[in-house]
């Protein structure tokens, strides 16, 4: 019997190993589809600028209030304003021989021209206090987020004996914070007036 | 003697047997069933739907295409650090046979400050001849980013097959 050739059975293998795949994969393809969502995004530019300064828009003394008991005032509220954004609060002693322990919650609204979300763990204010030997201010912030357009509470107390008080005196408390790595500041002023 | 009983029981046994086969053929028959069968079934997932949904700072588009099988993103003028917004997303199974979402594969989300997330969605997820399937895609400006003037071309590619966990 004559042998078939070798290139033959290799031939015939070939086509029917083609055949199959080519059934298997429109088998497949039949049964089977992609769909596509293509898309862009883009950012504006990013500057630490002006445009990240707060300004404060509301002043809000209502919150003034006394220690806990029944002490009675011996500061009042004389003005109030602002200048170029910095706000000035001045107080004048109405009581010379008993030390002033007057709290004073300071709201003000932040709004930031440029609108930035701050978020926490990464936006913080800090404060410092410069001042002289007559005032003793301790300032705190109610809240570390500052979302956008949020009321923001300073509370400021005073520990000053008034009946040492011949003349004006003033003290700064400045509050830093920060956006994204910028940081920025606002200031408020304390004024206290001796005795009329 | 003996060869008239050999006369007597072949003939008997021949005819026995053929009697046999009688019976047999006349309590017997073939019952015989025909039919037909055909397939005629469709493999079709389509975008139902495209809206844009928690819009901050920015200003998104999203357009499905008329063949219903791209869908085209932008989400443009990112203003601030925080702004984005949602693309909510249906997709529907249009065709008569039942599908399974096998592969997710995303590219052009690896800038850390413009994220592009998908919510709601995983692979293995089966959607029926007829079935809608919702989900979200996010973009937006990382807010802790310090980095501005910046954009991304992003892709998401959903592959869908046959079902073969339903029927037989």
């Amino acid at each position: 019997m004559r042998k078939r050739p070798v290139f033959k059975k290799t031939k015939t293998i070939i086509f029917l190993v083609l055949v199959y795949t080519i059934t298997l994969g429109i088998g497949l393809a039949l049964f089977s589809e992609n769909i596509h969502i293509e898309g862009t995004a883009n950012t504006l530019t990013y500057e630490c600028d002006e445009s990240l300064n707060v300004t404060l828009t509301k002043l809000d003394l209502e919150n003034n209030r006394y220690t806990i008991g029944d002490i009675p005032p011996r500061v009042i509220i004389e003005d109030e304003y602002l200048v170029e954004n910095e706000l000035f609060l001045v107080y004048r002693a109405i009581h010379r021989n008993s030390p002033a322990n007057r709290v004073t919650n300071l709201s003000f609204k932040l709004n930031n021209t440029y609108p930035f979300v701050l978020s926490e763990g990464e936006t913080y204010v800090t404060y410092s206090s410069q001042n002289n030997n007559l005032f003793n201010v301790n300032s705190y912030l109610s809240l570390n987020t500052v979302p956008i357009g949020s009321d923001v509470t300073v509370s400021v107390s005073f520990n000053t004996r008034l009946n040492n008080l011949s003349e004006e005196v003033s003290t700064t408390i400045k509050i830093e914070y920060i956006v994204n790595e910028c940081h920025k500041y606002f200031y408020f002023h304390i004024i206290l007036l001796p005795m009329l | 003697m003996r060869e008239r009983r050999f006369n007597i029981l072949i003939p008997g046994l021949v005819l026995a047997i053929i009697g046999l086969i009688g019976a047999y053929a006349l309590f017997g028959e073939v019952l015989y069933i025909g039919g037909t069968a055909g397939t005629t079934g469709e493999f079709d997932i389509q975008f139902l739907t495209a809206s844009t949904s928690d819009v901050v700072g920015s200003n998104p588009t999203a357009t499905i295409s008329v063949d219903r099988k791209t869908l085209t993103i932008n989400v443009e003028d990112l203003e601030y650090p925080g702004a984005g917004a949602q693309i909510d997303i249906v997709v529907k199974n249009v065709g008569t046979i039942s599908a399974i979402l096998r592969t997710i594969t995303i590219t052009g989300n690896d800038d850390p400050d413009i994220v592009v997330e998908l919510i709601g969605v995983e692979e293995d997820i089966p959607i029926d001849a007829g079935e809608e399937y919702p989900f979200a895609i996010r973009v937006y400006w990382s807010s802790q980013s310090t980095t501005g003037d910046k954009s991304i071309n992003f892709t998401v590619e959903l592959g869908y097959e046959q079902n073969t966990g339903v029927g037989y």
